[in-house]
């Protein structure tokens, strides 16, 4: 669209962003070229423009399989004569138009977009408390599994309680079967675990004790609901379930394939209007050591937590014994 | 009774839907990501409409969609943890400018796209077809095709191509 010089590298690069498949040198490639030269910016603007009008005519259908067909079935058309009675009925007619105008632009264009949503919402920097249930037990429990250990063991997870902040910032609570309760906790710099009246273990590893629930190479920790989110995205084929109700909108995804960890389905319940995720119900988990088929995320508190809530310090006696982990 | 000149809700509507491709457009420019666009041109109608009462009839109403759209756009991109293109703002407010500037040029370039896509090769047209009428990823495009997603890839990047300089050819020559 416009033949002034511009660096070669943008044609190339544009359609890697434009198509998902750039990676992190291609963006700051990219970022520097445009940082560069108006030229170049020209050039990429070209990019998306062209890349914005084929959306556009993709869904108004002139990408359809047959346009002959397709332009001739707008071109045979009739066109009905004005008359009185139809200029009396255009002015509610227009009026009924621009609501369902209005109402569907209101309205997130696809399941895909609705959960660009609730990731946004998630991103928030918000105080969040969920309850798990577990919705479904093992088939068959593995019970010599005490909650001693560096991990929590998923199978006492009922009850458990979960908050979150900011992106790594995250406390898990739970009762373990011998009494004891099991503390884990992470401000995205370390994290930490903290069982009964045993040494407080901190990691520089932001994730290192919220990894091993329910997955070993850590696909479902929900602990960071955020990356799992994003994982729904590509893993998964996201449809609604329910987007009529004022108060909260249902998306259901399935695992697209066997290959790959993680639960068969994922059903998140979400506030239309914030994003808010209010339920994410995890169901046919892999199975191993007697974790449960299926658990339930349970919203049941917004209110603020102390600001220091996320660091170790907040939830043990001062001169807890501390080991420190890699 | 209201003609629909008088009356605001089917003059917007007529103004939303005249200016909504070039909005569309705008905002694409600034957020490189499809959905997120069609979001936020929803987000920008609603946030238009509730200020319609101030517009100014007698300047354009694409141009004054704009000082929105850019305020949303840049609003997402606060919001987001992770942007398709991260941008230093100086280098965004540049692009935000240049992009404002090609808005009166959007539906020359529209006209000329549909007459260039009749061009395309049957196999173009597919890949077109799957990637923004169906919205199917590029890996699941090469996996339906049995190619690569590097194949797939250089095919989306060599039709882009094809188009930008058969709409630049367009866009150059008279007017008949």
């Amino acid at each position: 669209m416009n033949a002034s010089p511009f660096h070669p590298s943008i044609d190339e690069l544009a359609p890697r962003i434009l198509h998902e498949t750039a990676d992190d040198a291609d963006r700051a490639e990219l970022a520097r070229l445009l940082a560069a030269s108006p030229e170049n910016r020209r050039r990429f603007l070209d990019h998306t423009a062209l890349h914005g009008l084929l959306a556009r005519e993709a869904k108004a259908g002139f990408l359809a399989e047959n346009p002959d067909t397709f332009f001739g079935s707008l071109e045979t058309i009739s066109v009905p004569k004005r008359n009185r009675v139809f200029k009396l009925w255009l002015p509610a007619a227009a009026a009924v138009i621009f609501a369902c105008f209005l109402a569907t632009m209101l309205l997130p264009a696809n399941a895909m977009a609705a959960l660009d949503r609730v990731i946004a919402g998630m991103n928030e920097s918000r105080d969040r408390s969920y309850t798990i249930k577990v919705v479904e037990p093992a088939s068959n429990p593995e019970t010599s599994r005490t909650g001693r250990g560096r991990f929590p063991p998923s199978n006492h997870l009922d009850g458990a309680t979960l908050w979150l902040r900011g992106p790594g910032e995250f406390v898990l609570r739970q009762s373990l079967p011998n009494g004891e309760t099991r503390i884990i906790g992470g401000n995205a710099m370390e994290s930490w675990s903290l069982c009964g009246d045993g040494p407080l273990r901190v990691s520089t590893d932001p994730q290192r004790f919220g990894r091993a629930i329910f997955a070993p190479n850590g696909e479902v920790t929900f602990l960071n609901l955020r990356t799992q989110l994003d994982e729904l995205k590509r893993l998964y084929q996201i449809e609604w379930l329910d987007q009529k109700s004022r108060q909260t909108w249902k998306l259901r995804g399935f695992r697209r394939t066997h290959e790959q960890g993680g639960p068969r389905e994922i059903e998140l319940w979400f506030s239309p209007d914030t994003g808010l995720l209010e339920r994410m119900i995890l169901r046919q988990l892999p199975q191993q050591n007697g974790d449960p088929r299926s658990i339930a995320i349970i919203l049941h508190s917004t209110d603020p937590l102390p600001a220091d809530f996320f660091q170790h310090t907040k939830h043990h006696e001062p001169g807890q014994t501390i080991i420190q982990e890699p | 009774m209201e003609t629909p000149l008088s009356d605001p809700h089917l003059l917007f509507t007529r103004l939303f839907v005249a200016a909504q491709p070039a909005l569309h457009g705008y905002l694409m420019s600034l957020v490189h990501n499809s959905h997120a666009t069609d979001d936020l041109l929803q987000d920008l109608a609603e946030r238009m409409w509730r200020k319609f009462g101030d517009y100014d009839r007698q300047r354009p109403f694409v141009a004054w969609g704009i000082g929105f759209a850019r305020l949303l756009a840049m609003e997402w991109r606060r919001t987001q943890q992770r942007l398709p293109l991260p941008l230093d703002d100086e280098t965004l407010d540049l692009l935000a400018s240049q992009a404002a500037d090609d808005v009166p040029r959007h539906d020359d370039r529209l006209e000329a796209l549909r007459a260039c896509l009749m061009q395309l090769t049957d196999r173009q047209r597919s890949i077109l077809r799957l990637r923004y009428q169906e919205s199917m990823p590029v890996a699941k495009i090469a996996l339906s095709w049995n190619r690569s997603q590097m194949a797939i890839y250089k095919t989306l990047k060599h039709v882009h191509r094809s188009l930008l300089d058969c709409i630049s050819d367009a866009l150059a020559r008279p007017m008949p």
